[in-house]
């Protein structure tokens, strides 16, 4: 189990590494097409459409795998926030298990869309030529694929922790947006 | 009896709905006894201009608005001929022509559309476009060195012409023109008024530069077409001929009437300088051999013979317009005779 | 069962799988294609899971959310904030909830560079939330502080949102662009004074900390309070003089505010590798939301729901003022559960031709249709600008706490509403006198 979650992270901290480059290129090549058409006029060809299909690709999908693993995704906890410990990891296997199949279902059918765009070579029009764009149709198949492992991986943990009180996996601290009420108030004068 | 939902990307006053599609339904279903009904989803609300295609074919919505360059790697053949927009001067015309080739004469755009399970039934095309600029602009001097708005075919016509072809997206066309990000913009009179352009531009150049054809006005899911009664589809077929015409006509009515107005709006309509038409006029010719290229390098097979069909077509529905001068009610009776009273029904 | 019964049994089941504490992405998203293979059948229901999640990511003006999260994070992890924080506190220690109503003017200033609330949202979450609680602020008044004045970014030009509704309309989008800057500063007024006065009321909200600094200590502070100025008024005068577009603002204020902390020598590996970090969890977090959203309003339109609570409205045969009220009371409903731009995609068709009908100022009428729809993205269960929030503060901060705080902000935005609908003139003067 815990061999399982060690492959599954270093595949998503890669995952998530590309998200985070796409981030950064897209500043980069924005700010230089600005430029580049305000001072010379001459813009970074394709910017438009690079932008929309492979960098927003890239990073809205990409890190999914990591956003699930530290727990990310926004939940209303207001109606669960009374149980106990193992009885609430009853409700969370519960509601990873519902997870499961909807991403399941996502990935598959991203899938499916993903093979036939790259059968057909799908391909956007720009201002001067054809940019080919199938390859970013993986993207969401591969968020989806590491978002559902562990939404599984979840769903099992916390049935062990339910029923035995016991976890399989380490719990996951590190990183994640630092909360605000972390920061010391006194370090701040 | 059977529901059509159909969903189209374009706001909701827009000459698609009200000039094109809403009188259309309300034809089919008195022809049929309002056993085919339809249901409209305007603004994208069921899907972008991308999804267009994909939406028909997983039959998220019967219908669709669908721009075939949109979806070029779908439709190849068909989205090439679109390629070869210098070919509109005459939108009439190029409307004609466009809806005998790809459903009558174009067995590869046929076969591209079925294999995406959708089967077509009109395409209309936009009003010639023109140069529109937020300065007065007429010569190749004036345009040189400009930003202008343009992808594809028009992409390929400004950098001929001298400019920058510049990506924006409709939704920041106004602020882009407003504020200098582009100069110009390659589009129908019409968009003065339907994108409130009249605003931020100063100058039309009075010369038509060709037309976007390729605007899927009417598919339908080949599920759908299939459960359909016999009499619904040929009620459905006979509506097609007055559909393509009111399109056709009225977008080219609101173009002459945002040009008519444009004094009235600080817009000056310029004619263009000699210079200027000859260049057209030459990249007119070089654009064939563009395309050409272009279709095969998209893999159409047969792209001369393709695109020869198409340019003989275009030929003959010029002669034909100008034959019946324009009238709608004419080009609707044309459309008829050479285009649908041939297109099988159960198909 | 027909197809408008499904669809509010569709958003009970939503509620229900929501307090059971599945992934709001995953409950929207799940129920909606269930409810679309009831409506269309399955292979359209799988279809539309196979494309929109592409379809929706792939778009470029929805560039400038992650952007201006980054840029807001680059802010943050340097430390371009904190110094303009520290002043704001030192100088406003008097005003009850002065940061609060700093970050509330902030975001006015902020929302002439951005075109969309979630962006503004976005950026000033991560800017100003800290900063708040860092100081002792009460939670629900720091976050919804910053989701609720997010909205004025849709309000203040430029405005993604007023130029789809002119699109949509076929308006003047001039107009009405500058037809949402009085009730945009009007509604940054009225939220400072909600502030001010809840603050003197229950001070605890704000902590006032007495402090003991010298008149030179104090100008000092001044001295170092220029980076976000500078970066915000950056981006601004890169809009105004020509050289981006509001979504390249974004990528812009990224760079800006890169280049500001390399220049003083804040930036350092460790916080750069931090804000990428952030800004793309945040990002696909949101995002992941805003497809179930999306698919949440596909269904519910396939079902009919918008469109029957809408010619409800019409058919009770109004008067001009009972069919506005009418009107309001059926975007806040909607808005509770609808994307922003469906919202007013699946609505305005119905509503148009009788505003038109009754010869109603469309311009005032838009002012209308955007600040409910900002309502939406404020009211829960589907709010949008909670959830920016949200994704911008982790742990920290419970969900429910935000819509807590922004219960007030809701209680003023209908005030705000009876103001803007009482007086028409709010929205019409300005643009009025444009030629
Ligand atoms: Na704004
Ligand atoms: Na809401």
């Amino acid at each position: 189990m815990k061999t399982l979650e060690r492959a599954c992270s270093s595949l998503s901290d890669i995952a998530a590494f590309a998200g985070g480059l796409a981030l950064v290129m897209m500043m980069l090549q924005i700010t230089v097409d600005v430029l580049g058409k305000y001072l010379f006029n001459a813009p970074v060809p394709a910017t438009l459409e690079t932008v929309s299909s492979y960098y927003m690709v890239a990073l809205v999908f990409l890190p999914l795998g990591q956003v699930t693993r530290q727990r990310e995704h926004i939940e209303v906890e207001l109606f669960t926030q009374h149980l106990s410990p193992r009885k609430l990891a009853g409700v969370t296997a519960l509601a990873s298990m519902i997870g499961l199949i909807y991403v399941g279902i996502l990935a598959w059918r991203s899938m499916d869309e993903a093979i036939y765009m790259t059968e057909i070579r799908e391909s956007w029009g720009t201002e001067l030529w054809d940019m080919q764009v199938w390859p970013t149709r993986w993207f969401v198949t591969v968020g989806c694929v590491l978002m559902a492992f562990y939404l599984l991986l979840h769903a099992i943990d916390d049935w062990a922790y339910a029923i035995s009180g016991r976890r399989l996996l380490d719990a996951v601290n590190e990183g994640g947006p630092q909360s605000p009420s972390s920061v010391d108030p006194e370090s701040a004068r | 009896e059977t529901k059509v939902v159909y969903g189209s990307f374009m706001p909701e006053p827009h000459l698609v709905h009200k000039a094109g599609l809403e009188p259309l339904f309300k034809e089919v279903e008195a022809a049929t006894n309002g056993s085919l009904t339809f249901e409209l989803f305007v603004g994208g609300a069921l899907g972008g201009a991308k999804a267009s295609l994909s939406n028909v074919r997983d039959r998220v919505t019967d219908s669709a608005l669908i721009m075939n360059v949109y979806v070029k790697s779908d439709l190849p053949a068909s989205s090439s001929l679109t390629e070869l927009a210098v070919l509109g001067t005459d939108a009439m015309a190029i409307a004609g022509a466009s809806n005998e080739m790809q459903l009558l004469a174009c067995e590869q755009c046929e076969k591209e559309l079925a294999r995406n399970k959708v089967k077509a039934l009109a395409y209309y095309s936009t009003a010639t476009y023109n140069l529109m600029c937020t300065k007065p602009v007429s010569t190749l001097e004036d345009i040189k060195g400009l930003k202008i708005r343009a992808a594809g075919a028009f992409g390929a016509l400004a950098s001929e012409l001298g400019g920058t072809p510049v990506s924006i997206s409709a939704g920041e066309m106004y602020e882009a023109l407003q504020r200098g990000q582009a100069d110009c913009t390659l589009g129908a009179a019409a968009h003065l008024k339907s994108y409130n352009l009249q605003d931020v531009i100063k100058s039309v150049v009075d010369l038509p530069l060709g037309t976007f054809h390729g605007v899927l006005a009417f598919p339908i899911n080949a599920g759908t077409w299939r459960d359909m009664t016999k009499d619904e589809q040929r009620a459905l077929i006979k509506a097609m001929p007055g559909l393509v015409s009111r399109l056709v006509v009225g977008y080219e009515d609101e173009s002459a009437e945002a040009l008519a107005n444009a004094k009235s709006n600080n817009v000056s309509v310029l004619k263009p300088g000699p210079d200027l038409v000859a260049k057209v006029a030459a990249h007119r010719k070089g654009e064939y051999d563009r395309v050409l290229a272009y279709a095969k390098d998209a893999g159409v097979e047969d792209a001369e013979q393709m695109v020869d069909r198409f340019i003989k077509l275009v030929d003959k529905w010029e002669k034909l317009v100008i034959g019946f001068d324009r009238e709608p009610a004419k080009f609707e009776e044309a459309l008829w005779e050479h285009v649908y009273s041939k297109l099988d029904v159960m198909n | 069962m027909d197809n408008l019964t499904l669809g509010f049994a569709g958003v009970g089941v939503v509620l229900a799988l929501l307090a059971m504490r599945v992934p709001i992405a995953v409950a929207l998203g799940g129920v909606s294609i269930v409810g679309i293979a009831m409506i269309r059948g399955i292979g359209p229901a799988l279809g539309a899971l196979g494309t929109l999640p592409f379809d929706f990511a792939a778009n470029w003006s929805l560039s400038a959310i992650p952007m201006f999260l980054f840029m807001g994070s680059i802010a943050f992890h340097t430390g371009l904030t904190s110094s303009l924080y520290n002043a704001a506190r030192i100088w406003l220690n008097r005003l009850p909830g002065g940061l609060a109503v700093a970050t509330n003017l902030g975001a006015a200033g902020f929302a002439a560079a951005s075109g969309s609330s979630l962006a503004t949202a976005a950026a000033m979450g991560r800017l100003a939330i800290p900063e708040m609680l860092k100081f002792g602020y009460d939670k629900a008044l720091a976050t919804g502080t910053v989701a609720a004045a997010g909205t004025l970014g849709a309000l203040i030009p430029p405005s993604v949102v007023f130029i789809i509704y002119g699109w949509f309309t076929q308006q003047p989008i001039g107009k009405l662009l500058i037809a949402g800057i009085i009730p945009g500063l009007l509604t940054a007024l009225v939220y400072t004074v909600m502030i001010v006065g809840r603050c003197i009321v229950k001070p605890s909200l704000a902590p006032q900390i007495k402090i003991d600094v010298s008149w030179a200590d104090r100008w000092r502070t001044l001295r170092q309070v220029w980076p976000l100025p500078l970066l915000i008024m950056g981006i601004v005068g890169g809009i105004y003089g020509g050289l981006t577009t509001p979504t390249e603002a974004g990528a812009f204020g990224a760079f800006l505010a890169l280049v500001i902390s390399l220049a003083q020598g804040r930036l350092t590996w460790s916080s750069f590798r931090k804000s990428v970090e952030e800004a793309i969890r945040t990002t696909a977090a949101v995002f992941f939301i805003a497809i179930g959203a999306i698919l949440l309003s596909r269904f519910l339109a396939l079902a009919g729901v918008p469109a029957h609570m809408a010619v409800l409205v019409n058919e009770l045969g109004l008067s001009e003022i009972g069919l506005i009220v009418a009107m309001c009371a059926v975007y806040l409903v909607l808005g509770m559960f609808l994307d922003p731009l469906g919202l007013m995609l699946l609505t305005l068709p119905v509503f148009l031709p009788v505003f038109e009908v009754m010869n109603l100022d469309l311009i005032w009428i838009g002012v209308l249709v955007v600040k409910l729809i900002e309502i939406g993205l404020l009211t829960p269960p589907v709010g949008l600008n909670a959830y920016v929030v949200k994704g911008v503060v982790g742990d920290s901060v419970p969900l429910s706490t935000i819509f807590r705080g922004l219960l007030w902000f809701i209680g003023c935005e209908i005030f705000i509403m009876l103001l803007l609908v009482g007086f028409p003139e709010l929205s019409t003067w300005l643009p009025g006198l444009m030629r």
